[in-house]
């Protein structure tokens, strides 16, 4: 079974991608052979109000709640996250929560992560942190929004160890991930989602020498980035197949089932 | 056929190669042909033209050279001659320098007018354009000498009709730059370099049509594969797609007098 980790509903506000709705993910989805994705909102990000985004996005997920796993985006500078959060699981099975600390401007070292570190833990729910949504190279001149230190990522993950942490991100996420790896090597605690990972021509074998297949998971970044892209490199790595299996989706299988222990 | 026209040879820096270069280049070579590229254009990027000499010697069949033009360099004209008329070379490549930033490339003139008596494209490193970016953005992403103005882009398009310019990388703040070039004929785009982010190619061929777009890559920086999604699965028509994947810059390469 694949499943992209990394999937996005809604607007993307920069310019129109012709992939918004469910139905159109689904259908990328179809066309690049994937069969479950973890999709946030698009809309919780960029909307005043993120709470909204992540209630449009659990209606559409049950109605295909065998294909689309959704995560909850949230926002720590509002206050009552906890109680959203709460919703979200318990009204509509959310299976993740997802962070956006660069578009959202909040520290990952605040007291309101590690309250949502603890809540998390008692949720069972892994914690997507994505440092960046696009490589800021290409952020229009009006709304550059640098992405996540990934010395806070690391210092969360080192802090945090009961938690699961999913990192994804942006601009030569492969340098970044090395950062983390150094920073955060005692740890196992996270994963690394596999579509920043642009180069180098060999990532994928190289990443897999230095912390195994069990730790990487197949994500797309769709549809900001072509689903294509990111499968196929994994898919064409010089790696074996059983640890392709692994990362293009027994390891996130394995995560979820873990929360539904 | 696909042709990948943004290629390094592994470097260190911006001048050196990488210690174990010629191994790591022959893993590529294995790398770009799973992936169906079948030639590649290697671009000169520290000044020493001679590493990539003896790579297109060794793999005729599947490299092509272009030599690495040095804008402080009074001689670089001849160089890029010799290179050509004498090797084999097929265009010339232009990135910032140390104390030579991009900003700068009105003074290559000489190089400009070169390319265009020899009829070889010129390959111009393009992405940071510091217009309309805050103090802050500017620090963050742009290493120092490395501002491309985009502007220059119209500039070089008018003042040079007989030179073929391919902006790497679709310019960097690739919207400006496709509506920088959209009058001028002789200014082309390569794919290579950033994430595959959906829509660019899209814009790209709506913006400027799909003659003046080469796919390259940007390896070994960047993975041939992703790369190459990037106009394989774009919302664009299958002729557009065989266009920027090959038959651009077979004509481009194949027009050398």
């Amino acid at each position: 079974m694949i499943i992209d980790v990394n999937a996005y509903l809604g607007r993307w506000p920069f310019m129109p991608l012709k992939y918004e709705t469910a139905k159109d993910i689904l259908a990328l989805m179809d066309r690049a052979g994937i069969d479950k994705a973890v999709v946030t909102s698009l809309n919780s990000v960029f909307y005043y109000n993120y709470e909204a985004g992540n209630f449009e996005l659990c209606e559409v997920c049950k109605q295909y709640s065998g294909r689309l796993i959704p995560f909850a985006v949230i926002n720590l500078n509002f206050v009552n996250w906890r109680d959203h959060l709460r919703e979200c699981v318990d009204k509509y099975g959310v299976k993740g929560v997802k962070l956006h600390p660069d578009y959202h401007k909040y520290s990952l070292l605040s007291n309101d992560m590690s309250k949502l570190a603890e809540e998390a833990r008692k949720l069972n729910l892994p914690i997507f942190i994505q440092t960046s949504l696009l490589d800021m190279r290409h952020h229009p001149g009006y709304c550059f929004v640098p992405e996540t230190s990934i010395l806070e990522v690391a210092q969360v993950i080192n802090q945090y160890r009961e938690n699961v942490f999913i990192v994804g991100g942006g601009k030569h996420f492969s340098s970044t991930v090395q950062q983390l790896l150094r920073y955060a090597s005692k740890n196992q605690n996270f994963y690394i989602s596999s579509d920043g990972l642009g180069g180098p021509f060999d990532c994928i074998e190289r990443l897999i020498e230095q912390i195994g297949s069990s730790r990487l998971l197949f994500g797309t970044r769709m549809p900001i980035l072509y689903a294509e892209a990111s499968k196929l490199m994994i898919e064409k790595s010089d790696i074996s197949e059983d640890d392709k299996r692994k990362i293009l989706g027994e390891n996130a299988k394995k995560i979820f089932s873990l929360i539904e222990e | 056929m696909i042709i990948d026209i943004h290629v390094h040879i592994p470097y260190r820096g911006l001048e050196d190669v990488e210690v174990g270069w010629r191994e790591k280049f022959e893993r590529m070579l294995i790398a770009a042909q799973k992936a169906g590229i079948e030639r590649q254009v290697i671009l000169g990027l520290s000044s020493n033209n001679e590493f990539i000499r003896e790579l297109v010697d060794k793999h005729r069949d599947k490299l092509i050279g272009f030599v690495r033009g040095c804008c402080t360099d009074p001689n670089a004209p001849v160089i890029v001659e010799r290179f050509v008329k004498e090797y084999g070379f097929r265009g010339v490549k232009i990135h910032a320098e140390p104390n030579w930033p991009l900003s700068g490339l009105l003074s290559a003139h000489a190089i400009f007018l070169k390319a265009a008596e020899l009829n070889v494209p010129v390959v111009i490193h393009s992405w940071h354009d510091e217009e309309g970016l805050t103090h802050e953005a500017r620090t963050l992403i742009i290493q120092e000498g490395f501002s491309f103005p985009v502007r220059i882009i119209a500039e070089l398009g008018r003042r040079y009709p007989d030179t073929k310019f391919v902006f790497a990388h679709m310019g960097g703040m690739w919207a400006k730059a496709l509506n920088a070039a959209r009058p001028y004929p002789n200014i082309y785009f390569d794919t290579s370099g950033f994430d595959p982010e959906r829509g660019i190619i899209e814009s790209a061929v709506e913006m400027i049509g799909a003659d003046r777009i080469l796919f390259g890559s940007d390896a070994p920086g960047r993975s041939y594969i992703s790369q190459l999604a990037k106009v394989k699965y774009a919302d664009i028509g299958e002729s557009d797609k065989r266009k920027i994947l090959g038959e651009n810059a077979l004509k481009l390469l194949k027009e050398v007098s």
